[in-house]
């Protein structure tokens, strides 16, 4: 058991680690969003906007026939309109619109982290054969047996359950530190690994609807999307035609759903007269992400079509609801962050304490190689994300191919991040916090000096989401520069403290 | 309203968490060194602590509801543990009062 607990977390250690830091920051991707996209650093909405108003004459401008185009209504955590579509290269497109005026916002010129961080959570934008979602279920299964043998490895952990001994030497409190946010968030790490596979059922266990669905006449996905998601479809006619108030679908579906909203309006075969238009109710109000949907005739407005979840897909949303966390609940969110993060420690400080128990019997290059993942993947990831933000800041230029060369930055880091550790791994970790430390207060002073938005200035004008976001930058300088200083300190009983701690 | 039952809720795990953690044969002798807890005592300070923190589950569940309540629960008594863990690696006297007064002064 013990062989197992160590040797599954040595070899996807560290891609737990980029998983679980991506889904810690995608649990406030929109706040992110906010710091990374001034232009959309808008005031609340007072009320519903008028789509019809605002946001038709600019997507009929921006993305003429373009089949579908997609507007996401603006929220409490996102207060401007969001229009995204497919340009003529077929490249997806994301725009905002200023809901108070039907102002198009200038392009942000970045992914942001919706676009970035949270695909990086799920998918290693790694899209070749699905080989990123594959990955990151191996290594979700390969969580569920660690938290499970770690219960079982670390026999002390009841016993020690409030134990923390921060000034004992290194790999004792290395080792504490790792049994503390392992038994303490353990409910949280169990159930949001397990409702991260449940999600992708149909990635990871696709024979089930195939099999449900061999006999349909349809190809087994569509007919299964069309009863599990409500995926409801028609051709175009090649006739133009006009579209209807969007407005008055609003109205409707606010009508059927009884006063609750719909967050999301798609529009298919826009121009056409077969043109037909989704509307997707709110997920902000309870955990269930439900997949309520109503589809209507766009040159009519009549209402074609509703969708509502059977019992066995409504216990699947509720999973994916519980691990998505897109409803209202700002002390939910922040205390998913920071579980997220407790997970991030825990398996950071797991590995570190794998190599300081080895470092001393032997090198080698296996070591070595272990090393410098460890470390890459590590305080190297941390950095990466620091230097994307930056680069966010700093490059020059706009649209797609900004975006692009901002994503080249995080991945630039990263590798120099890896190599670093590799080429010198003696320390390299504290180099690396030292580096972080640096990078979360650029961060900051860039925000403050590009935006002029400098944290007072965030929290005085209502910018939460900014003021954040800066805060978190700070607290991560402060934390690095502290855990750089500690780890320098080498007590002189590491030793001895080594060979008691093995079997902790 | 919703403030005050989360203040106390949060009071109400972390007072839990800190009892189940003194009557912890480690803990304890971090806190009170040889002296004894009594048996009956550390039975009475378990039953305690785990009454505070269903308490504390129970305030949030009344305040959230089921859904919003139970997720909330969880994490809340998580932070709560480690508040705990917190206080007895870098606060210990916060708590060494409180163990003296239970043990029995058999000197």
């Amino acid at each position: 058991m013990v062989g197992l607990h160590t040797w599954a977390g040595v070899c996807v250690g560290t891609l737990l680690f980029v998983i679980f830091w991506m889904g810690s920051l995608s649990v406030f991707d929109r706040e992110i969003d906010r710091w990374m996209m001034p232009a959309t650093r808008l005031p609340a909405p007072s009320g519903p906007p008028s789509l019809d108003a605002t946001v038709l004459p600019v997507a009929a401008r921006l993305a003429g026939g373009a089949s579908p185009w997609t507007i996401v209504l603006p929220s409490a955590r996102v207060p401007a309109i969001e229009l995204r579509y497919t340009d003529a290269q077929g490249e997806p497109v994301r725009r905002h619109i200023d809901p108070a005026s039907g102002a198009l916002l200038p392009e942000a010129g970045s992914l942001g982290a919706s676009g970035f961080f949270f695909p990086f959570h799920f998918r290693l934008h790694l899209r070749f054969a699905d080989i990123g979602y594959w990955l990151v279920g191996v290594a979700g299964m390969a969580m569920l047996v660690l938290l499970v043998s770690g219960v079982i490895v670390h026999r002390r952990i009841f016993s020690d359950f409030f134990t923390f001994r921060p000034r004992r030497a290194l790999p004792r409190a290395t080792l504490d530190v790792h049994n503390l946010s392992g038994v303490l968030a353990l409910p949280f790490h169990f159930v949001i690994t397990l409702s991260g596979l449940i999600i992708f059922f149909a990635i990871y266990f696709p024979s089930a609807y195939q099999m449900a669905y061999a006999g349909a006449a349809v190809a087994p996905r569509a007919a299964f999307d069309r009863d599990a998601f409500g995926t409801w479809q028609r051709p175009a006619s090649g006739q133009p035609g006009q579209l209807a108030s969007l407005d008055a679908m609003l109205a409707t579906a606010r009508d059927t759903w009884q006063g609750r909203e719909a967050y999301f309006v798609r529009v298919w075969h826009p121009g056409d007269a077969a043109a037909y238009v989704e509307l997707r109710r709110s997920v902000a109000e309870g955990i269930p992400m439900n997949v309520d949907r109503l589809v209507f005739d766009g040159a009519s407005g009549r209402l074609l079509h509703r969708h509502k979840a059977q019992p066995v897909m409504a216990v699947q949303r509720f999973i994916a609801g519980l691990h998505f966390i897109q409803f209202r609940h700002g002390l939910l969110r922040a205390l998913y962050f920071v579980a997220g993060l407790a997970g991030c420690v825990m398996i950071a400080s797991g590995l570190l304490f794998w190599l300081a128990a080895r470092r001393r019997r032997a090198g080698g290059v296996g070591m070595r190689l272990v090393d410098a993942l460890t470390v890459g993947g590590t305080t190297g990831t941390i950095l990466a994300t620091l230097a994307f933000l930056i680069a966010n800041r700093v490059l020059p230029g706009d649209g797609a191919a900004r975006a692009a060369l901002e994503m080249q930055v995080f991945f630039a880091v990263w590798v120099l991040g890896f190599c670093h550790a590799g080429l010198r791994p003696e320390g390299a970790w504290r180099v690396q916090s030292r580096a972080i430390g640096v990078a979360a207060a650029v961060a900051v002073v860039l925000n403050a000096l590009t935006t002029g938005m400098h944290p007072l200035a965030a929290m005085a004008g209502g910018q939460w989401a900014v003021a954040g976001v800066d805060g978190v930058l700070l607290l991560t300088a402060a934390l690095a520069w502290g855990v750089a200083r500690r780890g320098g300190r080498q007590p002189a009983s590491a030793a001895s403290a080594v060979a008691g701690a093995d079997h902790g | 309203m919703a403030e005050a039952l989360l203040l106390a809720a949060c009071l109400a795990g972390y007072a839990g968490f800190g009892l189940l953690a003194v009557s912890m044969a480690r803990h304890w002798r971090e806190l009170a060194g040889d002296a004894a807890l009594p048996p009956a005592r550390c039975r009475a300070l378990r039953r305690v602590g785990a009454l505070a923190i269903a308490g504390s589950f129970a305030l949030v569940l009344w305040r959230d509801g089921g859904g919003f309540g139970s997720l909330l629960g969880i994490l809340l008594l998580s932070a709560c543990a480690t508040a705990v863990a917190f206080t007895l690696s870098a606060r210990p006297r916060w708590l060494t009062g409180f163990a003296e007064r239970l043990a029995e002064r058999s000197r």
